[in-house]
């Protein structure tokens, strides 16, 4: 076969090219850390990356929901704690006018203080939305009517939010079951300060059952609000160990093998600065220079 | 009988003959780097004048200066030149192309689809808040946005492409009249025997441009018609016979695309190889098929988000509003999907609400588990997109590698074609040296005859 000049120089030339090709590729993946750094270096790996990052998302947004719910709870939380501390006061209030009738009219004015602590209490608003009506959230969930009754505003919806693709969190308790259930907490404390008003130690007796019921009533509320906030914190550490799952296949289908990727580096070099000396070399090799 | 003159005469033949083969080599040399050179040879045979029972030949005879050509070689070289060009062009466009598609560096589509349904899932958190909902317009906000310049850029890549066919028709009509006028050049001074080589060597090279902007075949007959035809290889159409070139037209369409005619036929769809190719491809079949996926999943999201929020309630109690501008079908969506009027005015007509109470969050989340749902034609909105993300990265990649191979077959050739039309240094600097020994003993034989003729004179003169 022939060999010209020209094809030596062709044949070192793809040769170069090929060489720098490989050579860009591994320092493209060691400095950049990811084997595919555009969609062509692995068609399927890129659209497992879309899927994978778009699972991240959503789990990061579960996350947020979950937290979110999770602070909202103890919000509920705290407002029925402190609730109960008021409901306690009132039949200590209650009791005393029963064991002690002349302490008894003196105390009507703090009842009825502490029912309207109790009205406003019910209408706490988290983050401009009231947490106790239910789905209605742009409405006081109670109003105290010129008669002195106070109606509820809401509904018995109980919202709930998204914190996993097949699990749903309530984050919130509507008054009916909080404030006015089977028994009324704001018609209680106005009959018992009624019946003080009366001396009527019967009425007295009865309210004062009632709010001890209610009271109860108020703890078994707070003990399913303690299971929400404990689903949230679960779900919050399931979420975030999915993360971590979900970040470690991406970078199984992203990260470059660093090992592998340095070796190739190596080699590409190794092979570039043969071809170089081997290119240098032809042109030393010619007739001329052995000729007179 | 030979005599002492036509000793002379031979040796002077060899003389011219040498310099003769010492100017081929010397223009060989001077070549050896010009693109489309082919080595010339010299022809040498004895001349058999004059020649007898006793008596020698009278000398050698050049017989005429051969270019050691390979039309076959030569020919694969031209079509592999086509395939390569082409896959170059669809391999540089689509690398520019995927960039606007790559996720891993932020720049496609996906976090603007899961930053909009994620909004959503917020506004369930708390669906009167004005913040959320503000949220949820922007992120809609950013996702028309997104899906408007995609639609933009793939437009723009489509115009490109389509200019790119334009251009290319005129450079194969600059190509073919000037291949036309060399051709004429070529049979008008070529005898039997004595090819124009510079003038053909020419040709072939601009044949080997041409190869870059569309396949052709060459027919080069040698018969006694000596005719040449260059021809499209897909569609066998004639671009130059003899010395007339047969001009092609790019005219454009209603929708503004180039179709390319040879007189009144349409050959767009017969082009084969070359960057012509390529732009073809580009713009009829590559292009809108990226397109295509773009306007569906525009058309989907609008059409499922709609489908929810249309029978949802909005903060002021209103119901069967559009989230999106309602689109009539996928075609073009992803340059027209829009915000509803309502929506776009206020915030507040985002209807979050199933039940219609203000902070009931039905409607929210179920728009927003849209992310997951597989809903969409293609699986899951993400399964969709990330379908387009494989399309588009698996289409440059055999881009890529259809470039590679043909740049392999390419070098291949050129190195045979090299082996038989390239010029070797070496081999013509020992020409040289044999030429220049041959020059010499002719040199000295005509002295030698030049002493013999004086001393044949002397005789006579001595005589006197």
């Amino acid at each position: 076969v022939r060999v010209t000049s020209a094809q030596s120089y062709n044949t070192l030339l793809s040769g170069i090219q090929d060489i720098q090709q490989r050579l860009q590729q591994a320092q493209t993946e060691l400095t950049t850390g990811n084997k595919i750094n555009q969609l062509s270096d692995d068609p399927s790996g890129a659209a497992d990356i879309v899927r994978l990052t778009a699972n991240k998302s959503e789990i990061a947004q579960y996350t947020s929901n979950a937290a979110a719910a999770q602070n909202r709870l103890q919000t509920t939380d705290s407002v029925l704690s402190n609730v109960q501390n008021v409901v306690q006061r009132v039949i200590a209030l209650g009791e005393g006018a029963l064991t002690n009738p002349s302490a008894a009219l003196p105390s009507v004015p703090e009842i009825v203080s502490l029912r309207d602590q109790l009205v406003s209490s019910a209408n706490t608003a988290f983050q401009g939305a009231y947490l106790f009506g239910g789905s209605v959230a742009d409405k006081p969930s109670y109003v105290v009517q010129p008669d002195q009754s106070v109606t509820y505003q809401g509904n018995s919806e109980a919202v709930q939010v998204q914190v996993g693709r097949a699990a749903t969190l309530q984050i919130q308790v509507p008054g009916d079951q909080a404030f006015s259930g089977s028994i009324n907490v704001f018609d209680s404390v106005k009959k018992l300060s009624d019946a003080i008003q009366a001396g009527d130690k019967t009425a007295i007796q009865t309210q004062v059952n009632n709010l001890q019921q209610y009271f109860d009533s108020v703890s078994a509320v707070r003990s399913q609000v303690g299971a929400l906030i404990n689903t949230a914190q679960n779900a919050q550490s399931d979420l975030q160990s999915y993360e971590l799952a979900r970040a470690s296949d991406q970078s199984r289908v992203q990260s470059a093998d660093m090992a592998k990727a340095s070796t190739d580096l190596t080699q590409a070099e190794t092979s570039l600065q043969a071809a170089l000396a081997s290119g240098a070399r032809i042109s030393q090799l010619s007739i001329l220079d052995f000729l007179p | 009988m030979s005599t002492l003159g036509s000793v002379m005469n031979s040796a002077l033949a060899s003389l011219t003959a040498n310099q003769l083969a010492l100017s081929i080599a010397s223009n060989n040399i001077s070549n050896a780097q010009t693109p489309g050179y082919v080595r010339e040879r010299l022809n040498l045979a004895p001349s058999a004048i004059g020649a007898s029972m006793f008596s020698p030949g009278s000398g050698v005879q050049v017989l005429g200066i051969e270019a050691i050509r390979d039309q076959l070689t030569s020919a694969r070289l031209n079509m592999e030149t086509s395939y390569k060009a082409a896959d170059d062009t669809l391999q540089g466009k689509l690398q520019d192309i995927q960039g606007w598609f790559d996720d891993t560096q932020g720049t496609g589509l996906l976090s603007e689809i899961t930053t909009f349904f994620n909004s959503f899932q917020s506004l369930s958190l708390d669906p009167t808040s004005s913040t959320n909902r503000e949220a949820v317009k922007q992120a809609a906000q950013a996702l028309i946005g997104a899906f408007h310049s995609q639609s933009a850029n793939l437009d723009d890549q489509k115009q490109l492409a389509n200019q790119g066919v334009a251009t290319d028709v005129d450079k194969i009509n600059s190509l073919t009249s000037q291949i036309a006028a060399l051709t004429k050049q070529i049979q008008e001074q070529e005898t039997p025997g004595a090819q124009q080589n510079e003038l053909r060597d020419q040709r072939s090279e601009l044949v080997r441009q041409l190869s870059q902007v569309v396949d052709v075949r060459e027919l080069d007959s040698t018969d006694a018609n000596d005719t040449y035809v260059l021809s499209l290889a897909g569609s066998g159409q004639t671009l130059v016979v003899n010395g007339d070139a047969q001009q092609l037209t790019a005219e454009a369409g209603t929708n503004g695309l180039y179709a390319v005619k040879a007189g009144n036929n349409d050959i767009t769809s017969a082009i084969g190889g070359g960057d012509l190719d390529a732009q073809l491809q580009l713009r009829d079949q590559i292009i809108p098929n990226y397109a295509g996926q773009l306007d569906q999943l525009a058309y989907e999201i609008t059409q499922q988000v709609n489908a929810i929020h249309s029978g949802a309630t909005d903060l002021d109690g209103n119901t069967g509003i559009n989230f999106f501008q309602p689109l009539t079908g996928a075609s073009g969506a992803a340059g027209s999907i829009a915000l509803s009027s309502q929506v776009a005015a206020s915030s507040r007509q985002i209807a979050a609400s199933q039940s219609g109470a203000t902070g009931d969050n039905a409607a929210a989340i179920a728009i927003g588990n849209l992310l997951t749902q597989r809903v969409f034609s293609g699986g899951s909105v993400t399964d969709q997109y990330g379908a387009l993300v494989f399309n588009v990265g698996n289409d440059a990649a055999n881009a890529q590698s259809g470039s590679d191979e043909h740049g392999a077959l390419l070098t291949q050739l050129q190195n045979r074609q090299q082996s038989i039309s390239g010029v070797s240094i070496d081999e013509e600097t020992v020409q040289i040296l044999q030429f220049q020994r041959s020059f010499q003993a002719s040199a000295k034989l005509i002295s030698t005859v030049d002493q013999m003729m004086q001393t044949a004179l002397s005789m006579t003169g001595g005589a006197q």
